[in-house]
């Protein structure tokens, strides 16, 4: 006799789903709608055989890798997913299968219990773009050791007025690529889509959302939105496909510990007003985080305007996914050419950074 | 085909409020106090001479001339993030105005076997090099038969080391900011931890 989970021949999940279903929508008068709006989630549990995956974990030279951690409290178990329980039992001989499990498994004594029945409402997507007119405001609430960073987000500044409209449990804002807290977003804003989790109000009208959008720009709020309207999900793709692929405009604000000749400046400008690739190592201030890699990336356009002695305004259009300040500074000779290499190794440091213009065509036209 | 002028004019900048910049102007190394907590380091002193390598074995002589030594400071750049820049810093015989001449000039940098064999890929954790303050990272060679042993400074992971300097090791001298040794991961949010072997950065003006 063969067990073979790949070639299951019924997900237990669809059974359940199907009968389950059935039987709630005959009780309830409704019809079952698997693009419908309303979703129950149901968890149920088995005490009896919870363990019956055990001796695939315990075996030796197991693929599935437990761990157990603490978060927030609350202790978590992670790593016997059914996937990871399914790929080793695939792994695992019949014989074994056959002596742990029994063939055929003995019968239950006890019925499966109902451990969670949650009712969802689909998440509404709101899209729009968002202006960030003053520093010192994350695009979502950065939180270190429970302590605040920064006194406002973006999220919170979008997200709370609409959270008051729709009614639901919590809302993400997701950006088309993210600026750093002390830079701001300037020009027609940065796309971006809020997903209001659980709704229960989902037919807002258009008028209403324009108000949000309306009482921002009235009391010159730090942050403002442009565009604000209901998106379907499927819309939601173009956000993310724009952060890798759209270049965008900086102007910034920098210093360098000797002015510039008019001949070096001549040369930087010259030299700025045709391609330019970068070698960027992973800046230091993200190598915790990020692999280290050396980028290639764009600079397609470099302008450096004097303003007053050994500050200058420089405007750069760039590739997604360059690093500016560091290409100002060239993070201690990591990011070559910069721009401080570029004035001859004058120390130039970069002190205000504006994003000027994210070019992606989002939101839809209403 | 200038960049967009449609937002050009709207953004102005006051240069009026960085008049402390310019105390920076002497001091150009200053802008490094925005990016960076800086410390010092003063490892054990190199006792190895080349040619003195077969006389060693006389423990008082020894212990005299590294009296007479003068310390070798390594700069310790923190980030933020707690990532260490480790270089050499302005006070070292080899930098320093008044020792540099005893010191000689650079001839050849060299990594350790150890750093330069080493595994850096992804994050840099479980694989890395592991390194203890007072682990020899690179010698450094002058025209003055001398030997300068540089050290960790930080306990922590490898991230990464510069291999610029021992392809251009002049680079000490024309860049000294782009001429960092390695940069470390502490692996630890305290700082007490992180500089326990280092003082503070004003200890040798």
């Amino acid at each position: 006799m063969q067990i073979h989970a790949k070639n299951a021949l019924v997900d237990l999940k669809d059974v359940i789903k199907y009968i389950a279903g059935n039987r709630l929508a005959k009780a309830c008068n409704v019809a079952v709608d698997a693009d419908s709006e309303m979703r129950i989630e149901c968890v149920f549990k088995h005490q009896e055989t919870a363990s019956d995956h055990q001796f695939l974990v315990d075996r030796e030279g197991s693929s599935i890798k437990v761990k157990s951690f603490r978060k927030k409290g609350v202790d978590y178990t992670t790593g016997d997913s059914l996937s990871a329980v399914l790929a080793e039992l695939d792994k695992c001989d019949d014989a074994t299968v056959a002596s742990k499990l029994g063939v055929p498994p003995p019968s239950v004594k006890t019925a499966a219990e109902i451990d969670s029945l949650v009712f969802k409402r689909a998440s509404l997507f709101i899209g729009g773009r968002y202006l960030k007119l003053q520093r010192n405001i994350s695009q979502t609430p950065f939180i270190v050791d429970g302590k605040r960073m920064t006194e406002l987000s973006v999220s919170e500044v979008i997200g709370e007025p609409i959270k008051d409209l729709v009614l639901c449990d919590s809302y993400n804002l997701v950006g088309s690529g993210r600026e750093d807290a002390d830079v701001r977003m300037l020009g027609d804003g940065r796309p971006f889509y809020i997903e209001c989790i659980n709704p229960r109000k989902t037919n807002v009208s258009q008028d209403l959302i324009a108000q949000v959008e309306g009482r921002l720009t009235e009391k010159d709020s730090p942050v403002q939105c442009r565009m604000l309207q209901i998106i379907k999900p499927e819309d939601t793709r173009i956000i993310k496909e724009g952060e890798e692929n759209k270049t965008k405009h900086y102007c910034a604000l920098v210093w360098f510990a000797t002015p510039l000749s008019t001949e070096t400046l001549d040369e930087i400008n010259r030299i700025g007003s045709s391609e330019i690739v970068l070698q960027q190592n992973t800046p230091i201030r993200v190598l915790h985080r990020r692999s280290p890699l050396v980028r290639p990336r764009k600079l397609l356009r470099l302008e450096v305007a004097p303003i007053e002695g050994h500050f200058y305004k420089v405007r750069i259009e760039s590739e997604a996914g360059t690093y500016i300040k560091e290409f100002v500074h060239g993070d201690l000779g990591r990011t070559s050419p910069s721009l401080s290499s570029l004035a001859g190794g004058v120390v130039a440091d970069i002190l205000e950074l504006d994003v000027e213009n994210v070019s992606l065509d989002f939101p839809p036209k209403i | 085909m200038a960049i967009s002028d449609k937002n050009a004019v709207s953004i102005t900048y006051d240069p009026e409020q960085y008049s402390y910049l310019d105390a920076w102007v002497s001091k150009p190394d200053m802008y490094l106090g925005r990016y960076f907590t800086q410390r010092l380091y003063c490892g054990p002193v190199s006792t190895k001479r080349k040619h003195e390598e077969a006389t060693e074995g006389d423990s008082s002589s020894e212990s005299e001339s590294a009296i007479e030594r003068p310390k070798e400071w390594q700069y310790v750049y923190m980030a933020p993030n707690k990532l260490c820049v480790i270089g050499v810093a302005h006070g070292h015989p080899l930098l320093d105005a008044a020792l540099r001449k005893d010191a000689g000039n650079i001839t050849k940098i060299e990594f350790s076997d150890s750093i330069k064999k080493s595994v850096i890929k992804g994050k840099g954790k479980k694989q890395a090099l592991r390194l203890m303050p007072e682990t020899k990272i690179c010698t450094i060679y002058t025209d003055a038969n001398k030997e300068y042993t540089l050290r960790a400074a930080v306990k922590g992971l490898l991230m990464e080391w510069n291999p610029k300097i021992e392809q251009d090791p002049q680079l000490v001298y024309r860049n000294p900011e782009q001429a960092f040794l390695i940069i470390v991961n502490p692996l630890t949010d305290d700082d007490s931890k992180i500089f326990s072997e280092c003082v503070s950065a004003s200890h040798t003006d």
